[in-house]
C-alpha cells in the first residue's frame, strides 16, 4: 500500500504518477485526479490504463518515453507544455514527464494553473517586444527608402532646372542668372535676379514656375 | 475512424492559431495570445464521402529562442506552412523549415498559406516572390483568418492530399 502522506501530498501538487507497465499500459500510483480522465479515459478497477492514441500529444511523447526507458537512463525526459480543449469545453495546459526509477519506468503528468499564467505573460511580452522591434526595423527601412526616393527627385528636378537656366541664359545671351542659384528644387535666390528690365522679369517668372 | 495529424509550423504571430479556431470554430479574435508548447484541436470532416479526423497540432512558432521539436512532426500525415503577407521575414522562414522538414518527410503533402491578406495597406512580400514558390509546386493559398478567405480550401486541398497518399 502506497503512503497516504504521499498519495495526498501528489494530490496536492496535482500530480498523477504512473507506472510503465509494458507496450502502452501503465498502473495508475497517486490518487485519481479529476482531470486524469481527459487524458486516460479507459481506467479499469484495478487503475490500469493504455493509452493507444499515437496522433494526440501524449501518445507521441510515450513513444519518445518507451525508448528513454530502454536505454535506463537516469535524466528525466520531459514533454514540453501542451494544451487541449477537454470534452467541458475548458482548455487545459498538460506536462508530461518520464523517469527512470532504479527498475521503474515512471511516468509524471500535471496540469498547469495560475503559475503557467505568469509564465505565458512573459513569454507574450517578450514576442511583442519582437514584433515592436520588426515593425521599428520595418519602418526605418521605409524611412530609408522614401529619404532615397526624396533625394533622387530632388536631384532630378535640381538638374531639369539648371538646364532650363542654362537654357534661358543662351536664348537671351545674358548670364543674369547663374545656374548654381538654385541650391534646392523651385527654390529660387530672388536677390540674384535683378528685376528692373523686361528680359529679367520675364526670366524670373518662368523660373518660378516650377 | 481515419485520423490524420497536421502539424501548422511558421515564425511566431503569423496567424497560425488564427486560422485553426477560424477553420474548426469558425471564429476569430484580433488579440494576439501567443502559443506555448503545442495546442492540439480536433475536427472531423467529410470528404471524398469518407470521414475524416483532422488532429491539428498548432505548434509555437519560432522565434530564435525556441526551435521545433523533431519528435513534434512524428506520424504526421500532412504540414501546413503559415507566413504573414505583412512580414517578409515570415517567408523566408517557413522556405527554411521547408528545406529542413521536407528532406525528412519527402513524401508527406503540405500546402503554403499566405496569411493576412485582409491587411492590405501592410502588405510587405512581393507577389512575384509567392509566384515564384508557386512555379517551384508550392501549393499556395492566400488567405485570411480574420475574414475567412480560402481557410476552408487549404485545409481540405491538403485533406485531400493526405487521402491520396
Amino acid at each position: 500500500m502506497y503512503d497516504p502522506l504521499l498519495v495526498k501530498l501528489l494530490e496536492t501538487l496535482n500530480l498523477a504518477v504512473l507506472e510503465h507497465i509494458e507496450d502502452r499500459s501503465f498502473k495508475l500510483l497517486s490518487a485519481k485526479l479529476d482531470w486524469l480522465p481527459y487524458l486516460f479515459p479507459d481506467f479499469t478497477i484495478d487503475n490500469s490504463v493504455s493509452h493507444s492514441d499515437e496522433l494526440d500529444y501524449l501518445g507521441n511523447f510515450i513513444t519518445d518515453a518507451i525508448s528513454f526507458w530502454q536505454t535506463g537512463d537516469t535524466a528525466k525526459l520531459d514533454s514540453g507544455i501542451w494544451s487541449e480543449v477537454v470534452s467541458s469545453g475548458e482548455t487545459y495546459w498538460f506536462e508530461a514527464s518520464a523517469l527512470n526509477l532504479d527498475t521503474r519506468r515512471i511516468l509524471i503528468l500535471k496540469t498547469h494553473g495560475c503559475e503557467f499564467a505568469s509564465a505565458q505573460l512573459r513569454e507574450q511580452a517578450a514576442k511583442d517586444n519582437l514584433l515592436a522591434f520588426e515593425d521599428l526595423f520595418r519602418t526605418e527601412k521605409d524611412l530609408e527608402r522614401y529619404s532615397n526616393l526624396l533625394e533622387a527627385e530632388v536631384n532630378k528636378r535640381t538638374a531639369d532646372l539648371r538646364k532650363r537656366v542654362r537654357e534661358l541664359n543662351c536664348l537671351y545671351g545674358i548670364s543674369r542668372i547663374p545656374a548654381d542659384i538654385l541650391s534646392r528644387p523651385g527654390k529660387l535666390k530672388g536677390k540674384v535676379i535683378r528685376p528692373g528690365c523686361r528680359k529679367c522679369l520675364h526670366e524670373a517668372f518662368y523660373i518660378e514656375r516650377f | 475512424m481515419n485520423q490524420k495529424k497536421i502539424c501548422m509550423l511558421g515564425s511566431f504571430a503569423v496567424g497560425k492559431t488564427s486560422l485553426v479556431r477560424r477553420f474548426v470554430e469558425n471564429m476569430f479574435s484580433d488579440k494576439y495570445i501567443t502559443t506555448i508548447g503545442v495546442k492540439i484541436d480536433k475536427k472531423i470532416i467529410d470528404l471524398k464521402s469518407q470521414s475524416l479526423t483532422l488532429v491539428i497540432w498548432d505548434i509555437a512558432g519560432e522565434n530564435g529562442f525556441h526551435q521545433i521539436h523533431g519528435t513534434y512532426l512524428r506520424g504526421m500525415s500532412g504540414y501546413i506552412l503559415v507566413a504573414d503577407k505583412t512580414r517578409t521575414s515570415t517567408l523566408d522562414t517557413v522556405i527554411n523549415i521547408q528545406k529542413t522538414v521536407g528532406q525528412v518527410f519527402r513524401d508527406v503533402p503540405s500546402v503554403l498559406i499566405m496569411n493576412k491578406m485582409d491587411l492590405t495597406g501592410q502588405w510587405d512580400v512581393q507577389e512575384s516572390a509567392i509566384d515564384r514558390l508557386s512555379q517551384e509546386g508550392w501549393d499556395v493559398f492566400r488567405t485570411s483568418a480574420k475574414t475567412g478567405q480560402n481557410v476552408e480550401e487549404a485545409f481540405n486541398r491538403l485533406a485531400s492530399q493526405m487521402l491520396e497518399k
